[in-house]
């Protein structure tokens, strides 16, 4: 009995990190800068798109590369990229396809992913 | 009955602060506002050019070398001035007798032939810096945007920027005709009274005499009695009346307030 506590403890454990560091856009995994957090999710009038955003204490260049690195690795098609103050791009892996701005808030970095 | 009303009255509130709250917003150097646009300029010429490819085989570019390089010389010089630089402005003129012209997202626009033929430079100036404008404030993206499905939007970009795997051909052509018959929408009063005065504005800017605005928009108001085809351009730019009595007021501003910028005092 005991055993069985402590593996769904884990079980659960392990569901929260793995939420905590990527986001699942339409089954999969988009992995998460670390140290970000949730700020907001809505759904788009219209278009009825979602839209969650996240808030990182991290420069936007640093998060900019993470997600420019993360794209070229992982063979993503990105339509789109930096531009000044801003990364704004549509971004397709087989049949998933969602956009991603990152941009700069007062002292935080806001990653913002629509789908 | 009463509470309910309010309770919905509330939820349906609580629900578009948490809507748009949510949403990151840019500045728009030719509006001069902060708006929510969340395609960006690849995507939109991506969308652009998943459209066009199927609007030129059912509408050709007129063959007569000397009027595409004309459209193409007039337009280039408006968008040279224009606000929004991130994109590549393409100018085509199509075998099409109706007095229209038609802007895709991306900066695709297309002269008919039926109203270059009517035109003088700088009523054509006007023209194409109007389409501009359009596509400088970002009319037509924030229609589609707000109209479809943003799977389907995103699908047709990476279409038009080669990947066509974001969807099945039934999909991509549903996707083509929605944006069709979104560019075929009139637009706002709003819209249109932007359009021209960055059309104005351009213009001017670009060398032309703004007051071909109004001879132009004259010109075709005078078609209409004449029986041309002019439906097409009242469909989708209406307002025509009102936008020539506003043209009188934007003008003579226009001209002022942009004349230092053009002697470079």
């Amino acid at each position: 009995m005991k055993t069985k506590i402590i593996a769904l403890i884990l079980i659960i454990l392990n569901i929260f990190i793995s939420a905590l560091y990527a986001l699942e856009i339409s089954g999969m995994q988009i992995m998460m800068i670390a140290g970000a957090s949730l700020k907001k999710q809505s759904v788009e009038e219209g278009s009825s798109a979602k839209i969650v955003t996240y808030e990182v204490s991290k420069p936007l260049d640093e998060v900019v590369s993470f997600y420019e690195l993360f794209f070229k690795g992982d063979g993503f098609n990105v339509i789109g990229g930096r531009q000044n103050n801003i990364y704004d791009a549509a971004v397709k892996k087989n049949n998933v396809m969602f956009s991603l701005r990152i941009y700069s808030e007062a002292d935080k970095t806001i990653i913002q992913f629509k789908w | 009955m009463v509470k309910q009303k309010l309770l919905a009255v509330t939820i349906t509130g609580m629900i578009l602060i948490l809507t748009l709250s949510g949403c990151s917003t840019l500045y728009n150097p030719a509006t001069g506002r902060n708006e929510f646009i969340m395609i960006n300029s690849q995507t939109e010429v991506g969308l652009g050019r998943s459209v066009i490819d199927d609007f030129t085989k059912e509408h050709p570019l007129v063959r007569d070398q000397k009027m595409q390089e004309r459209v193409l010389s007039v337009g280039r010089k408006v968008a040279f001035v224009s606000d929004r630089k991130d994109i590549e402005y393409n100018f085509y003129v199509i075998e099409d007798k109706e007095l229209n012209a038609s802007t895709f997202p991306g900066g695709f626009i297309f002269m008919n032939k039926g109203l270059m033929d009517v035109l003088n430079d700088d009523e054509l100036a006007y023209v194409l810096s109007h389409e501009v404008g359009h596509v400088a404030a970002r009319h037509i993206a924030k229609k589609i945007q707000s109209n479809m499905a943003y799977q389907l939007l995103l699908g047709l970009a990476f279409a038009g920027a080669g990947d066509r795997t974001g969807g099945s051909v039934q999909t991509i052509a549903q996707g083509v005709d929605t944006v069709y018959n979104l560019i075929a929408l009139s637009y706002s009063r709003k819209d249109e009274y932007e359009a021209d005065r960055l059309g104005v504005k351009y213009a001017y800017l670009a060398g032309f005499n703004p007051y071909g605005s109004i001879n132009a928009l004259e010109k075709i108001k005078q078609g209409e009695g004449l029986n041309w085809k002019v439906l097409g351009y009242f469909r989708t730019h209406p307002y025509v009346e009102d936008r020539i009595k506003a043209l009188k007021i934007i003008i003579p501003e226009t001209i002022e307030k942009n004349r230092k910028g053009i002697n470079g005092k």
